[in-house]
């Protein structure tokens, strides 16, 4: 009896040895695959992509980089000022102009071998607003690039740096209203220039009199400070020419503009 | 003496059940807040081109592609193609065979948009994502015109940029 329950322990152990080679074997080929995948063709990571804290001397956050090609990568770190379209209000970095002198990240300029790196980021001057907005640039280059002729493409991932101000000054000047696009496609714009130092969005509404009345809503965008945004008051289609009054109702967190402006259509 | 042993046995096994069989209460309905904060995220994947564009021994356009694979938390985020080796200047845009310039501009393009030369100052935007995306992939054709034979080696850095719209 006691020999058959060891051979029956025995058989148990033994299957259980092998089910857990069969499990190790399973799992080392689910994870091997994608490993195998993203070193074939990998790249550069960075997380979190947004860095937003109050702007004050000294440590305002950091963020991973991440390599997961199979070679070394020269990383170098800058911190680039936005420029602004005024009609999409989209942003992207000025790649030619740099914030170092305000912030800087530490490591700027390293290798990174594949796996990751935590860079911070060192606010070493105030600017005079209070805050600061810009682009976190995360180039990446091969180390040691093969020595073949050709087409040879780097990375360059560029996140965000959002450091408010401890006190908010919203602030706004507007502009003059204009007419953009052509027949059907026509619209009404204003001119807003951000000399505030918050990115609170700028919205509101607008009241257009004259041969035909409109009201439209203006969609928010957030305006970078210092920097120049077209509103958009509503399409045109439909109205009848003559003068016009449009009355814009601006609003930037709780204050609110009322300009007056004269067009013709 | 056994089965004293085990009558006061039960009873105790009996008295320590009780309270456990009281403290268990009978399933009430209820909600469990599940959730936590996700990191924003961008990631750029590159598949290198195992080879550049043929030798330019014609007169034709010559053109080639790599992948490009795209992962981003952000709700607009662009893919825009630079010429990585200038900023400005005539060499701006262009493949350099020697010393040798050649006079179109490398071009770029993604899907079925026109080709857009590397030489302007505005880079040349591939694709624009309004929404996450995960490894969404992307192929990135390059073409070259050559209006005349060049032979030799040549060399370009091509900058594959993926930024966020929103400030």
């Amino acid at each position: 009896m006691t020999r058959v329950r060891s051979r029956l322990v025995a058989g148990a152990l033994g299957l259980a040895v092998v089910g857990t080679a069969t499990g190790g074997v399973i799992a080392q080929a689910d994870d091997s695959a994608p490993r195998a995948k993203a070193a074939q063709q990998g790249g550069v990571e960075i997380t979190p992509a947004m860095v937003e804290r109050t702007a004050k001397r000294g440590n305002v956050g950091s963020f991973t980089v991440k390599n997961t090609t199979k070679n070394t990568l020269r990383v170098t770190v800058t911190i680039r000022p936005w420029t602004q379209n005024r009609s999409t209000g989209a942003v992207q970095a000025n790649l030619k102009a740099s914030l170092s002198p305000y912030v800087r990240a530490s490591p700027q300029v390293f290798d990174l071998r594949p796996g990751s790196r935590s860079i911070s980021l060192n606010m070493r001057r105030t600017t005079a607003a209070g805050s600061l907005y810009g682009g976190i640039q995360v180039f990446a280059k091969l180390k040691r690039p093969k020595k073949t002729n050709g087409i040879n493409p780097q990375y360059n991932v560029i996140g965000r740096l959002r450091l408010n101000p401890a006190r908010k000054r919203p602030n706004l000047r507007v502009g003059n209203t204009d007419v953009v696009g052509r027949g059907n496609a026509r619209s009404l714009i204003l001119a807003v220039r951000n000399t505030g130092n918050t990115l609170d969005p700028v919205g509101g509404t607008v009241k257009i009199t004259g041969p035909t009345a409109r009201n439209a809503n203006i969609p928010q965008v957030s305006v970078v400070p210092g920097q120049v945004v077209y509103l958009k008051g509503g399409a045109l289609r439909g109205m009848k020419s003559g003068s016009y009054t449009a009355t814009w109702s601006v609003t930037q967190g709780a204050k609110r503009y009322t300009a007056r402006r004269t067009f013709r259509l | 003496m056994k089965l004293r042993t085990i009558v006061a046995g039960t009873a105790l096994a009996a008295l320590v059940a009780a309270p456990v069989a009281s403290a268990q209460t009978p399933p009430v309905d209820g909600t469990t807040g599940v959730g936590g904060s996700v990191p924003s995220f961008l990631e750029l994947i590159l598949n290198q081109p195992s080879k550049g564009f043929a030798s330019f021994a014609k007169t034709k356009s010559y053109s080639m592609s790599f992948n490009a694979q795209v992962t981003t938390t952000d709700s607009a985020t662009v893919l825009t193609l630079a010429d990585g080796d200038a900023t400005s200047g005539s060499k701006l845009g262009h493949i350099s065979i020697g010393s040798k310039r050649l006079p179109s501009p490398l071009e770029a393009t993604v899907g079925k948009a026109a080709f857009q030369g590397l030489d302007s100052s505005v880079d040349p935007l591939l694709t624009r994502w309004n929404e996450q995306v995960t490894r969404e992939q992307t192929t990135v054709k390059l073409r070259q015109k050559v209006k005349g034979k060049a032979t030799g080696n040549y060399r370009k850095l091509v900058l594959v940029t993926l930024s966020t719209e929103t400030p």
